[in-house]
């Protein structure tokens, strides 16, 4: 963005090695409290961020997730097992067995809800930090079509999200009630929205591979334009990562992993080192 | 700089029974700028396809004859040759967009050629120079208007320095300032580069000036080829409708005038020359002769007089502001306006000025900030700034009880795709009917009688999607009609339209005392048909009046008609005046 203070881009590899980290180092931690400082922690860098002019907080993605979260916990704390201390006792459902929250469904419940969140943050993050462009640009240099897929997708999705609204908008005036009407009438009127939606996505990806095809894409040879450049934060980020998956997987033979909250704040302070500070990509 | 030839040209596509081009054949010298003018679904676009090799090579179907640019044929060239000698750029540059950063989206084509890094750097920013984008390198594609958009296609299509560079309606989505500066641009990569030019387009009005050579195409056939003063005279007399306005003035000359400089020169002469053509209507009579649109004013003002008449507001906004997060930009920054009753308002301005904003307020698409609703449906929606719970992801605005649409309202967005989605016209058509619980007979009746209206029974029993844009425009406009709305918001409706399809719409619209609203970059349509002109820059209503106030007041943001006999005739806004005062045939 025009005005902001000059960083250095970071690397999509060394923050999709960072990313791939986070979420083993998540899914080795068994402790709930660790997992909730972790997500602190993660929310604070992210914070860091996103901070500047114009950007807003960008923890929208993650706000937007937090009753689904609550309803997968309250669900998942629904559970446990009969023995020992029951809080509550629910009916018992053919197949699922009966519905019985203890301290220990809750509190494993709590631990992937936080798991779940800490995943998505991170997404959130990497989303923030890494440019799409950078992607294709480091993808294409070997695998030009998955780069372009990637950038694609990336683009596409958003633009399709708020093109459901705009044209549920319309037909909603050329008479559909989407949302006040019946089950029936609201199934007959999302199959026009979608219908409406893969019509204009099918058009749309042949007015672009047309256009790339005007442009010469499938020729042999390709190279980049000022690819994204490794450096040494990228190389210290990356070394970070690897050392914190090893310290979360190498206990897998000998039992259940210790310390992760070690490996863990490793990867906070050397992903804030790099990329805090700086606005969004 | 290299030539392009075209022999005998004849392609069909796949499944079609006859054929979209039938025996073209014209040659473009290099470094001339050629424009191909005709109506919808004439075969510009697909002209433009068979040069740039899309065609059949991309979409099949049969082709007979030869296409050559610089000699050799792109059916035979390699991906890189084709690149090398051909640029291309499309109506729509988001459509076309494939990297998210202009410096990377310029680069595109220069990575498919496999420049090495090295020489992409001055090759990126030459290009971006020569489009006026050197320092919106780094921006995001996103975030630029849509004249800038179009630049940075163009800018991707100059980077590999081709010989030929094809236009497809390149100036159908930018403002009428922004598509004069795409004209500069073109004219100088063909003056200072050399570069041979194709461009199809329907807005001609300017371009007959600018360009070297036209070609009229009809039905697929090529009609007339020659220069552009040769071809207006032709059409002028052969095809008047489609002529360029500036070249109907003067009827009996045997040279028409193509330039606003011209057109000015040419009354000096006659008002110098007493008994000359024209020399009969002196700047002042002009200027006092009942026009079209004088009497227009004239109805509005004599009618309940005009204060009166602003009374009557159907719908209108006071001190609106619109934010579309997390921008901190006023799409709408304390506006006032309103649509008077049983009035054709128009809405114009700069790309990106809050039209298509205003229109989505009045359609309760677009909840306000600040601000309230005014008029008879304002009042009926309420004047609160919408609840967070209205704002959230699954209700969209208009699901809200407080900025509920009223009854018989029809919005036609900018891309009429979005309202087409059924599998046939007719279906189509029927939808709203449907949606709203009427029978089949009726359904039928009234989708009949409305496709007669709209002149596009014949396409009832096609796919939308296999039409043209002017005809899928028709369709969108058909299918809001069935419902017989009270307020109709229209967002660039004449784009893609022929002349002939633009006078059967504006004279629709002033028929049945609707309340419309039009949101266009076209300032001849509104200077005939609009009762009320609103200009709307950086979120406000900067300027408002009928079209001769507006018109007289503004530069730019004139027809090229009033900016030609300004202070000479200024009661003359359009051909229609013209017409009428004598001045044109």
């Amino acid at each position: 963005m025009r005005g902001a203070r000059w960083r250095p881009r970071p690397h999509p590899a060394a923050m999709g090695m960072c990313a791939l980290a986070w979420g083993v180092v998540v899914y080795r931690t068994a402790s709930w409290e660790v997992l909730l400082a972790m997500l602190l922690a993660a929310m604070a860098v992210h914070r860091w961020i996103v901070r500047g002019p114009g950007t807003g907080p960008g923890m929208g993605a993650v706000w937007w997730a937090l009753p689904f979260l609550v309803l997968y916990v309250a669900i998942g704390s629904l559970f446990g097992t009969v023995a020992g201390t029951v809080w509550w006792r629910g009916p018992h459902i053919p197949g699922l067995g009966t519905l019985v929250i203890t301290p220990g469904s809750l509190e494993d419940a709590v631990r992937r809800g936080l798991r779940l969140w800490n995943l998505l943050l991170w997404m959130a993050w990497f989303g923030r930090v890494v440019r799409p462009d950078d992607i294709t640009c480091w993808l294409g240099r070997r695998f030009s079509r998955a780069g372009l897929t990637v950038q694609m997708v990336v683009g596409f999705v958003p633009q399709v999200l708020r093109e459901r609204d705009r044209v549920a908008e319309l037909l909603r005036l050329r008479g559909g009630a989407l949302p006040g009407g019946g089950l029936r009438e609201r199934v007959r009127v999302l199959a026009v929205v979608y219908q409406t939606l893969l019509m204009n996505g099918l058009e749309r990806a042949w007015t672009l591979a047309e256009s790339m095809y005007t442009r010469g894409y499938g020729a042999p040879g390709r190279t980049a334009y000022r690819p994204p450049r490794w450096r040494r934060q990228d190389a210290i980020l990356a070394g970070v990562s690897a050392l914190a998956v090893l310290m979360a997987i190498l206990p897998l033979a000998g039992g259940p992993a210790r310390w992760t909250e070690v490996p863990a704040a490793a990867l906070v302070l050397a992903a804030g080192a790099w990329t805090g500070g700086r606005q969004g990509a | 700089m290299l030539e392009v030839q075209v022999e005998g040209l004849t392609y069909t596509y796949p499944g079609a029974p006859t054929p979209a081009l039938q025996e073209v054949s014209l040659t473009v010298p290099p470094g001339t700028w050629l424009l191909l003018h005709g109506d919808t679904g004439s075969g510009k676009s697909t002209l433009l396809k068979c040069l740039s090799g899309a065609c059949p090579a991309f979409y099949g179907g049969t082709m007979a004859g030869r296409v050559r640019i610089g000699g050799l044929s792109p059916q035979a060239m390699s991906a890189a040759e084709r690149v090398h000698r051909i640029g291309v750029v499309y109506q729509d540059p988001e459509a076309q967009q494939v990297h998210a950063t202009v410096a990377r989206e310029v680069a595109f084509t220069l990575e498919n050629l496999g420049v090495p890094p090295r020489e992409m750097g001055w090759r990126v920013a030459e290009a971006l120079a020569m489009v006026g984008l050197s320092d919106r390198a780094g921006d995001p594609v996103a975030s630029l208007s849509g004249g800038l958009r179009q630049r940075v296609a163009l800018a991707a299509a100059l980077v590999h320095q081709p010989g030929v560079l094809l236009l497809d309606e390149p100036a159908s989505q930018i403002d009428p300032v922004a598509a004069e500066e795409l004209w500069d641009v073109l004219r100088r990569l063909r003056d200072d580069f050399g570069l041979t030019l194709v461009m199809s387009e329907h807005r001609v009005d300017r371009l007959y000036g600018w360009v070297d050579q036209v070609a009229v195409l009809s039905r697929g056939r090529l009609v007339q080829l020659g220069p552009p003063r040769e071809v207006a005279a032709w059409l002028r007399e052969a095809h008047p409708d489609s002529a360029p306005v500036l070249a109907r003035l003067w009827p009996a000359s045997d040279v028409p005038a193509l330039t606003v400089r011209e057109v000015r020169q040419r009354i000096r002469q006659e008002l110098r020359v007493p008994g000359g053509e024209g020399g009969h209507l002196s700047g002042g009579e002009v200027g006092r002769r009942k026009t079209p649109v004088a009497e227009t004013v004239a109805r509005t003002e004599a009618g309940a007089g005009a204060s009166r008449e602003l009374e009557d507001i159907v719908i209108g906004v006071e001190r609106a502001v619109v934010l579309y997060p997390p921008s901190e930009v006023r799409a709408l920054d304390e506006c006032t306006a309103g649509l008077v009753r049983g009035r054709v308002t128009a809405l114009i301005g700069p790309n990106g000025a809050g039209k298509s904003t205003l229109l989505r307020v009045w359609a309760g698409l677009q909840p306000l900030a600040s601000g309230r609703l005014t008029g008879v449906l304002g009042g009926l929606r309420g004047d609160h700034p919408p609840s967070r719970r209205a704002r959230s992801r699954f209700r969209t605005a208009a699901a809200n009880g407080e900025t509920a649409p009223p009854a018989r309202v029809a919005f036609l967005p900018q891309n009429p795709n979005d309202l087409l989605s059924q599998e046939t016209v007719e279906e189509e058509l029927g939808l709203s009917l449907r949606l709203q619980g009427a029978d089949d007979a009726r359904t039928r009746e009234v989708v009949a009688e409305v496709a007669r209206g709209f002149g596009i029974h014949p396409l009832l029993p096609r796919h939308p999607r296999d039409l043209s844009g002017g005809e899928r425009m028709r369709v969108a406009l058909a299918a809001l009609a069935v419902a017989e709305p009270e307020l109709l918001l229209l967002d660039e409706p004449t784009r893609g339209l022929d002349p002939a399809q633009k006078q059967a719409l504006g004279r629709w619209l002033r028929t049945g005392g609707r309340t419309v609203a039009v949101a266009t970059h076209d300032l001849e349509f509104v200077a005939e048909f609009a009762d009320r002109v609103l200009f709307v820059d950086q979120g406000q209503v900067v300027l408002s009046g009928t079209p001769g106030e507006v018109f007289r007041a503004a530069l730019w943001f004139a027809p090229v008609l009033a900016r030609a006999l300004r202070g000479v005739a200024p009661g003359i806004l359009c051909l229609a005046d013209a017409v009428a005062a004598g001045w044109a045939r």
